[in-house]
């Protein structure tokens, strides 16, 4: 599923017109980059947190050449579903 | 930062930048995560535009061991959720580090890099490390203040023409600190054969003048005062001098020939006398008794040398001056072929040279004034003494071949222009004999009075041309680099318009981010590493608390995202960093 199906699927649940389904899904996915960019946890009742977590700097070997690279830290999102969403995959 | 945000505080946000009833955008972000989730189980991938993508990946069941019990057990194969944040997502989340990037390491590069988690170890480094770079710069310290109170001295006691040449004096020193000695040694000792210039054409007054004896004290502490300033090459010039010497008495009259062999004899004696005096009493005898000795040589080499260096200084002088020029261009080849020699002496000898004539001349100006040596100056005279005795066994060290001291004859002769030192010397003796202090002084004016007047001129013609092209490159410049850039980039102004400010490396500052943000690109971290090399052993694992210089550089070496600029950065590096 794609970020189209998804407008179209909310939109026929909640009867929205097409501009404001569009307006609110923009204005949710906005919020919630904010949040993160804040460094903020974003935590979904059911769903799971999406969390801006820190990754260190390392040193990796290419495995071609042999080469050790320092890689530079690094901010990357990184998400935890929750108990409710892992046991129905499960 | 770190806050949990629940879906009422989205709800709140959404609502804001849509101007929708909060109640339906309650629905809208409960719908949206709802139907994501659904999405999930049914096509096993959801993509979110600007926030990444959702996607089931499937986990083979596995053995595991419950902890507890110790009892095995399978862990059936299931799905679980991943997330990969947009593309967008990340480089906006991931700004702060965004200028970082993924570089090769050296193979020989410590395995530590200088990681937040290896805190404890890289202080311990850091302590050596600043434990070490104290003790040269105290080194560093010691020689710059001795030079600076030459300086000061020279510049109260002697107005104007003494005090420059002092100066130079004192960038001498100054330069045997700095790894610039290879390209410096001839700069220094043409601007020794210099003094030595004006140093002949001044002993036309001083020996004019009826109180010689003054005037040879003078001169023979000058003679010390001018050996440690060529600390950089000491023997050549002497040597050339006299050959120079040599010829003028073939060229003269047989009356000079008499009086010369008698001149060198009476004056070497003492000198080595001297210098082995005080290098036998290594046990360290009394400071008086040391004392007493260095007197006795000084008064000995008085009585001697009295008559014939007066009478052969007035028939030399005239051949010597017009011979002076031959002798800065032999000075300057004799220097240019021992310079790797000199190289390779550890500055601390230098340096403890430097300090030597002001040390040694201390007792010889003060303690004929004052025979008796009260209890309140041992202390003082002690330490004097004995950096004496280091200086004579260092001096011994630098091979100076035996023409040295018979030159020094010439040397004596001509070296009456120093005199400013002395008085600057009585200032720091001040420091250890206050009740000698005035003494002293008055010795220092009555010497004054004679060069002054004829170097004036000489002095600041010459002065002029080196000053301006020495203090454009700063001596904390790495020496090779500074020779690199003279050849590769000689249009590249290396000059330092000042400071910013001292930057301690702490976890997660490197090198690179510091150049980022005072010269607006990582590249010029290079520059960082050349200007504070005293600083930093190896640029690849600098230690925690390690305080930078950052200076602020010329446009034509550093200029922002110029390309131009960060690729010769880059070369640099490729150059200087292995």
């Amino acid at each position: 599923m794609n970020t189209k199906d998804l407008i179209t699927t909310i939109r026929g649940q909640q009867s929205l017109s097409a501009e404001e389904a569009e307006q609110l899904f923009n204005a949710t996915v906005a919020a919630v980059k904010a949040q993160l960019l804040k460094g903020n946890i974003v935590a979904v009742q059911g769903f799971g947190q999406l969390e801006p977590k820190k990754k260190n700097e390392r040193i990796s070997v290419s495995p071609t050449t042999g080469e050790r690279m320092l890689v530079p830290p690094k901010i990357s999102v990184s998400f935890k579903p929750s108990n409710v969403l892992k046991d129905r995959f499960s | 930062m770190s806050e949990k945000i629940l879906i009422a505080d989205l709800v709140a946000e959404v609502a804001e930048l849509t101007s929708v009833p909060k109640n339906r955008c309650d629905d809208y972000v409960k719908a949206f995560f709802e139907t994501i989730a659904n999405a999930l189980s049914v096509d096993g991938i959801v993509k979110v535009k600007g926030l990444g993508t959702f996607k089931l990946v499937s986990v083979e069941e596995r053995k595991s061991v419950n902890v507890q019990t110790g009892a095995e057990m399978i862990i059936p194969a299931h799905s679980k959720v991943s997330f990969v944040p947009d593309k967008v997502l990340k480089d906006e989340i991931n700004r702060p580090y965004a200028h970082l990037k993924t570089y090769v390491l050296n193979a020989n590069a410590p395995l530590d890099p200088p990681e937040a988690d290896d805190d404890e170890a890289t202080m311990d480094d850091a302590d050596v490390d600043v434990a070490e770079t104290q003790s040269t710069d105290t080194v560093a310290e010691v020689v710059a203040e001795s030079a600076e109170s030459v300086v000061e001295g020279a510049e109260q006691e002697v107005e104007e023409a003494p005090a420059p040449i002092s100066e130079q004096v004192a960038e001498d020193s100054k330069q045997g600190e700095t790894p610039i000695v290879e390209d410096d040694a001839k700069e220094a000792v043409t601007a020794n054969a210099d003094v030595d210039d004006k140093q002949e054409q001044s002993t036309t007054n001083s020996n004019d003048n009826s109180d010689w004896f003054d005037n040879w004290e003078v001169e023979y502490e000058s003679t010390d005062k001018a050996e440690p300033a060529k600390s950089t090459e000491p023997s050549p010039k002497p040597a050339s001098l006299s050959e120079l010497l040599a010829k003028a008495e073939a060229d003269r009259n047989e009356r000079v020939e008499e009086v010369k062999p008698s001149a060198t004899e009476a004056v070497s004696e003492p000198e080595t006398e001297d210098s082995d005096e005080i290098v036998i009493p290594e046990d360290i005898k009394t400071p008086e008794q040391i004392v007493a000795e260095v007197m006795a040589s000084v008064k000995g080499a008085d009585f001697k040398a009295e008559q014939p260096v007066a009478d052969s200084v007035e028939e030399v002088k005239e051949v010597a001056e017009e011979k002076v020029e031959e002798v800065v261009e032999t000075v300057t080849e004799d220097v240019a072929e021992k310079a790797d020699e000199v190289v390779e002496t550890p500055t601390e000898p230098v340096a403890e040279t430097a300090e030597q004539p002001i040390v040694n001349e201390q007792p010889a100006a003060t303690l004929p004034t004052e025979e008796k040596v009260q209890h309140g100056k041992v202390l003082g005279i002690a330490i004097i003494a004995f950096l004496v005795l280091l200086a004579a066994l260092i001096f011994g060290l630098l091979k100076v071949d035996p023409d040295f001291f018979k030159s020094l004859k010439a040397g004596s002769d001509n070296l009456t222009v120093v005199p400013a030192d002395t008085s600057s010397l009585a200032q720091e003796l001040s420091a250890y004999t206050e009740e000698t202090e005035n003494e002293t002084d008055s010795t220092a004016a009555e010497t004054d009075e004679q060069p002054e007047e004829t170097i004036e001129e000489t002095v600041k013609d010459q002065l002029s041309k080196p000053m301006p092209a020495e203090a454009v490159i700063d001596p904390l410049w790495d020496g090779e680099f500074v020779a690199y850039m003279k050849r590769q980039n000689p249009d590249v102004s290396l000059e330092i318009k000042g400071f910013n400010k001292e930057v301690a490396i702490k976890p997660g500052l490197f090198l690179t981010m510091v150049a980022l943000d005072n010269y607006g690109d990582k590249s010029y971290w290079i520059y960082l590493y050349l200007y504070n090399k005293d600083r930093i052993k190896n640029p690849n694992n600098v230690p925690i608390g390690t305080k930078i210089r950052v200076p602020i550089l010329d446009e034509t070496l550093v200029n922002g995202t110029n390309e131009k600029n960060i690729e010769m950065a880059k070369e640099i590096r490729k150059v200087f960093v292995k």
